[in-house]
């Protein structure tokens, strides 16, 4: 029992941390139409410039969390200004696609140059707080703050869509950028501004999962990008519920599945899953797509 | 001369390869479907063949001919396809994306833990049977089909799909069997070039053909010019020379101009190096000229 409960808590931690990563790439899908590959690697950003600012300057846990999604956000405003900004009048998913490898490729150069090929790890005691113990139930302070700031980013990030006039701004924008003009929406604005949401997000996502599961390095960005596309296949990417739930599902089967299953076969299960998905219900638990893409 | 073939020599062949995929994923765009899929075919493929020689490969000899193994890998690969397309190609073009997606990375795990017949992570060897001239004799068949199919009804008939799906389901086309029929054929294409490549690495795990391959051939095709065959070549050999080019100069940042050239080629040239539609352009007006003059 106190097993079950303990790997439910890790599993509901990972998850938080897929759920939270799908969440901000589906916002961009399902609003721009932009499967954007680089997104991984723009999570690993926000945790080199947390580790880098740690280790260089003596930071402490909330002000590199503060460097480490202000440079996530900069480097995915300057992504889509770059290369997503001159492809928008008459681009489709496909140019968006090409453009993201090139500055996926690029971005893993860079981050691979900063970390000196190396995996690194933050510090033990940047946050001292105590193991969450109660019962025999251990849960480290980074696993903590990603249970906390996943629902709260998704809850935010639902009512900001739903019940905001930036929120009906963004909607109107991905349903039809020239209808949303027409209406006297800054499409401009309205993209960055989405943009900079889902770059943050990824950046806080990066930062916190690389304290909790001790990983400061490129692939943790690439296990995200790669869950975070699954979690949008069971979810659904029309809907900011349906992303985070398929992560928390995502991730409470794959720590549940590596402990009664097989550890060999965690990933077996949460393919298997995804595999009943495409089949039975491919767009996902939520459905059908909210809001249309630019294209 | 035979010192500059003597190094790049192996780049050319991985180049035309990946020409080969590049092609798999023209088939899809061709038919108006973004899809990865023909990798994780290439994949099964892969394993298909290198299972037949298994016996001997720890000593580098092969069972059965090359031609063995590519018609196993071609079949294999046409028969994942046409499998998966049914429940595949229902899907709209956002989710399908990333269903092909996922199934590169479904085809990973499964490689991984089908380890009896896989290796697992340590891998398969696989005896090199292909040779330099086999890769352009194939290079050449397969133009030559594309070359053949462009002019074809089922060539035209999947410009319609592309250019719009509905103008062509009224002029009579049906877009679900013209998308299966293509989806199939890049499988076919997918699990020859997942044969060649497992024979170039001459070794197989199941990171050879994966995410970041699918990548690399979506963009040689997109970069090349996916309106029409010799783009996606084109595009290949220019993304196997371009770092190799930049190598002496630049050293390890050169993935950083490759990955910067790609942003920029797409940002200038949206429809990639090779546009039959401004060539046609080009040529209408030097004939116009001609007859002013």
């Amino acid at each position: 029992m106190r097993l079950l409960l303990q790997q439910l808590l890790n599993g509901l931690a990972l998850g938080s941390a897929y759920g939270t990563f799908a969440m901000s790439f589906g916002l961009i899908f399902a609003t721009m139409g932009i499967l954007n590959v680089a997104h991984g690697t723009i999570a690993t950003f926000g945790a080199i410039a947390g580790w880098i600012v740690v280790k260089q300057f003596g930071f402490s846990f909330i002000p590199a969390l503060v460097i480490g999604v202000a440079v996530a956000t900069i480097i995915g405003v300057l992504t889509d200004r770059l290369a997503f900004q001159p492809l928008r009048a008459r681009a489709n998913t496909l140019g968006y696609l090409i453009t993201s490898i090139g500055v996926w490729i690029v971005l893993i150069s860079l981050g691979e140059t900063a970390l000196n090929h190396q995996i690194e790890v933050f510090p033990p005691d940047l946050l001292s707080g105590p193991r969450v113990a109660a019962t025999d139930i251990y849960l480290a302070p980074g696993q903590v703050w990603l249970l906390v700031v996943g629902p709260v980013s998704a809850s935010a990030l639902y009512l900001l869509l739903k019940r905001t006039p930036i929120g009906a701004m963004i909607r109107a924008v991905g349903f039809s950028e020239v209808w949303s003009r027409i209406s006297g929406v800054s499409s401009t604005l309205v993209i960055i501004s989405t943009v900079a949401i889902s770059a943050g997000l990824a950046g806080i996502t990066g930062y916190l999962s690389s304290i909790a599961f001790d990983n400061v390095s490129v692939p943790l960005g690439e296990g995200l990008l790669l869950k975070g596309f699954a979690a949008v296949v069971v979810g659904g990417f029309g809907d900011v519920r349906g992303a985070f739930l398929g992560g928390i599902i995502i991730g409470i089967t794959e720590v549940l599945g590596a402990q009664y299953v097989s550890g060999q076969f965690r990933d077996v299960i949460t393919f298997g899953l995804l595999i009943l998905f495409l089949l039975f219900r491919p767009e996902g638990i939520f459905g059908e797509i909210k809001f249309g893409a630019v294209r | 001369m035979s010192q500059f073939w003597d190094i790049y020599s192996i780049n050319f062949e991985f180049a035309l390869v990946l020409g080969i995929f590049a092609l798999s994923a023209y088939l899809g765009l061709w038919s108006g479907v973004l899809s990865l899929a023909p990798i994780a075919f290439g994949a099964g493929a892969a394993y298909v063949s290198a299972r037949l020689a298994y016996d001997k490969a720890m000593i580098g000899e092969a069972n059965y001919p090359l031609m063995t193994h590519l018609i196993v890998g071609m079949v294999i690969g046409g028969l994942l396809a046409w499998v998966t397309s049914f429940p595949l190609l229902r899907l709209g073009s956002h989710y399908l994306a990333l269903a092909t997606i996922t199934l590169v990375l479904i085809a990973r795990v499964i490689a991984l833990n089908l380890d009896k017949y896989t290796g697992g992570t340590v891998g398969i060897i696989v005896p090199r049977q292909i040779r330099f001239w086999h890769i352009l004799v194939i290079v050449g068949l397969v133009s030559l089909v594309f070359a053949c199919l462009r002019k074809s009804r089922f060539g035209f008939a999947m410009d319609a799909v592309r250019e719009q799906p509905e103008v062509a389901t009224s002029l009579g086309i049906n877009v679900q069997r013209i998308r299966r029929y293509a989806f199939t054929f890049a499988g076919v294409l997918g699990g020859l070039a997942g044969v060649m490549q497992a024979q170039l690495v001459q070794y197989l795990v199941p990171e050879t053909m994966y995410v970041e391959l699918a990548f690399i051939a979506i963009a040689s095709a997109v970069l090349g010019g996916a309106y029409i065959w010799i783009g996606p070549i084109i595009g290949a050999l220019l993304y196997t020379a371009i770092p190799e080019v930049l190598e002496p100069y630049l050293g390890p940042s050169k993935n950083i101009v490759n990955g910067a050239l790609l942003v920029i080629i797409m940002v200038f040239r949206q429809r990639g190096v090779v546009d039959p539609v401004q060539f046609r352009n080009m040529m209408m007006r030097r004939t116009s000229r001609r007859a002013e003059a």
